[in-house]
C-alpha cells in the first residue's frame, strides 16, 4: 500500500510540474506535449489504483487528443501578447484559493482515509449490492461494463447525448465554413 | 512535415502504405475492445477512440487532397447519427419486457461473448458512435477549414 | 473481390487477439474481418494469395534472421560511436536507386533500413531513396548502395520477385 502511495505521490507532482509548464510555457507545440504528458501520468495513476478500464480510455484520449492538439498547432503560427498586471484580478484570485482551500481541509478531515472507500464496509452499501448482483443480474464479468450499461444505463445515455449533441454543435459550426466554401468553388 | 503538411500533398510513399496497412489492423483491435468490454477492460467508449484513430491515421498521412479521395466526408455524420439511434432503440425495447433500459435478451454463460444480454450490442453502438464522432470532429478541422481558407 | 483480400490477414489477427477457438468468437471474427474488410480493404491493399507461395515464405523466414542480424550489428555499431570519446560519425544524406519492382518491396526495404540504427530512410520518389546515414563511407552511388541497400535488396528481390 505504501508503495502505491508513493508512486501515486511521485505521479501526482510529474503532473503538477507538467500542467504548470504547459500554462507558463510560451511555445504552443511545448505546452501540449505537457497536457499529453500530464495525461499519461493519469493513466498510469488509474493503473495504479487498478482501474483498468479507466486507464485505457484515458490513454486512447490522451492519444487522440495530442494528435489532433498537434495537428491544429503546428500549421497555424501563434503570437504570445504581454497582458498587463491586474492587481485586483491576482488578489480576487488569491482570495477565492485561499477560500477553497480551506473548504477542502475542512471536507477531507471529515472523509474516511484514503484506501477506506465510502461505499464499501460490513453494513450492505452500493457497492456491496453490485457485487453480489453484478453477474447474476446482468451476466457481464467486467463490473465497469455491468454498472455503465445496465445498472446506470441511464446515465451512459444521457452521457452518450451530450457527446452526441456537443459533436454535432461543433460539426455544425466547422461544416458550414466548408460548405460555403464548397458552394463558392462551384 | 511543416511544408507537406502546408501543401496539403501528406507524408512520404513509406508513410501512406505503411499507414494503409495499419489501419484495417488498428479497426480490428478497436472493434475487439468494443466487443469483449463486458469480459475484459475495455468498451464503448475506450474502443471508439481507437477505431477513430485508425481513420486519423489515414487523414495525417495522406494530407486532405488525397484524404477526400479514398474516404467520405458524409459517412462520420452517417455513422454517428445511426449508432446514437441504435443506443437509444436498444433502451426504449426495454419497454417490451417491461422498463425502460431492461436487459431484455438471455443472459446467456459468464465468460463467453454472447452473455451479458443487450450489454454487447450497447457497447457496440457507443464504440460506433464515439469514433464517428471524433473523426468527425478530426474531419472538420483538418479537412473542411482548409478547403474554404484555400477557394477563398 | 480485391476488397476482400486481407480478410485471412484480419481473421488471424483476431484470433491472436482473442486466443480462443470458441465458435462465437470464431463467428464474431468472421463478422468483423469482413466489416473492416467493407470499410477499409478498398485502400489497404494487402493481398494475402501471393504470400502463400512456398518461395516467398521460404524466403521470409531466410530474411528474418538476416535482419535480426544486421540490426544488432548495427546496434553495436552505433552504441561504438556514441560511447567513442571522439564520437567517430560522418552524418549526412545519400540518395540511392532501388531496383526492386514493386511499391510493397521498396517500402519494406525502406522501413528495414529505418528499422536498423544509424540508417533512416526519410522520403521514396519513385526508385530512389532517400537515406540520411550516421557514418558516409565512400563516395559514389555504388559504393552507397553496397554497404546500405544490397544486402537486404537480395532477399527482397527474391520474396517479390
Amino acid at each position: 500500500m505504501t508503495a502505491i502511495l508513493i508512486g501515486l505521490f511521485a505521479l501526482l507532482i510529474f503532473m503538477i510540474v507538467a500542467c504548470l509548464i504547459a500554462i507558463e510555457t510560451r511555445d504552443l507545440l511545448s505546452a501540449v506535449v505537457c497536457v499529453g504528458a500530464a495525461g499519461f501520468g493519469l493513466a498510469l495513476a488509474d493503473l495504479l489504483l487498478s482501474a483498468p478500464d479507466l486507464a485505457l480510455t484515458q490513454m486512447v484520449v490522451e492519444f487522440i487528443c495530442v494528435v489532433v492538439l498537434i495537428r491544429v498547432v503546428v500549421t497555424r503560427q501563434d503570437h504570445t501578447h504581454e497582458t498587463p498586471k491586474d492587481t485586483f484580478a491576482l488578489a480576487a484570485v488569491v482570495l477565492c484559493l485561499g477560500l477553497f482551500l480551506a473548504a477542502c481541509g475542512f471536507t477531507f478531515a471529515a472523509l474516511r482515509p484514503f484506501g477506506a472507500p465510502l461505499f464499501a464496509g460490513p453494513e450492505p452499501t452500493m457497492a456491496g449490492q453490485y457485487v453480489a448482483h453484478g453477474l447474476p443480474d446482468t451476466g457481464a464479468v467486467n463490473y465497469v461494463t455491468s454498472i455503465l450499461l445496465d445498472f446506470r444505463g441511464y446515465d451512459t445515455l444521457g452521457e452518450a447525448t451530450v457527446i452526441f449533441v456537443s459533436i454535432i454543435g461543433a460539426y455544425a459550426v466547422l461544416r458550414s465554413v466548408g460548405r460555403i466554401g464548397h458552394a463558392s468553388h462551384k | 512535415m511543416q511544408a507537406t503538411s502546408e501543401s496539403g500533398g501528406g507524408l512520404s510513399p513509406i508513410v501512406k502504405t505503411v499507414a494503409r496497412w495499419m489501419a484495417g489492423f488498428i479497426l480490428v483491435f478497436g472493434l475487439s475492445v468494443v466487443l469483449y468490454g463486458h469480459l475484459t477492460p475495455g468498451g464503448g467508449f475506450a474502443g471508439g477512440v481507437v477505431l477513430s484513430a485508425a481513420f486519423i491515421l489515414v487523414v495525417l498521412s495522406h494530407g486532405r487532397r488525397e484524404v477526400l479521395q479514398i474516404l467520405s466526408e458524409r459517412a462520420p455524420t452517417i455513422y454517428d447519427g445511426l449508432a446514437a439511434l441504435a443506443f437509444l432503440l436498444l433502451a426504449v425495447l426495454g419497454y417490451a419486457a417491461g422498463g425502460f433500459f431492461l436487459n431484455f435478451l438471455p443472459k446467456g454463460q459468464p465468460f463467453q461473448l454472447w452473455s451479458g444480454g443487450i450489454i454487447p450490442l450497447c457497447n457496440l453502438a457507443i464504440g460506433v458512435k464515439v469514433g464517428a464522432c471524433l473523426f468527425g470532429v478530426f474531419a472538420a478541422l483538418a479537412v473542411f477549414r482548409h478547403l474554404h481558407q484555400r477557394s477563398a | 473481390m480485391k476488397r476482400f483480400a486481407a480478410f485471412p490477414l484480419f481473421l488471424l489477427v483476431w484470433m491472436g487477439l482473442t486466443w480462443s477457438l470458441h465458435w462465437q468468437d470464431l463467428l464474431a471474427g468472421v463478422l468483423v474481418s469482413l466489416v473492416v474488410c467493407l470499410l477499409v480493404g478498398r485502400f489497404v491493399a494487402l493481398s494475402v494469395l501471393p504470400m502463400l507461395s512456398p518461395r516467398r515464405i521460404f524466403w521470409t523466414l531466410v530474411y528474418l534472421p538476416f535482419f535480426f542480424y544486421h540490426c544488432v550489428r548495427a546496434n553495436l555499431d552505433v552504441a561504438y560511436r556514441v560511447l567513442h570519446p571522439d564520437t567517430p560519425i560522418r552524418p549526412g544524406f545519400i540518395r540511392v536507386e532501388t531496383t526492386l519492382p514493386s511499391r510493397a518491396a521498396r517500402v519494406i526495404l525502406a522501413s528495414s533500413i529505418t528499422l536498423t540504427p544509424g540508417t533512416l530512410a526519410v522520403d521514396l520518389v519513385d526508385s530512389s531513396l532517400y537515406i540520411h546515414w550516421i557514418n558516409v563511407r565512400g563516395k559514389t552511388h555504388a559504393d552507397y548502395h553496397r554497404a546500405v541497400v544490397a544486402p537486404f535488396e537480395r532477399i527482397l528481390k527474391e520474396i517479390f520477385r
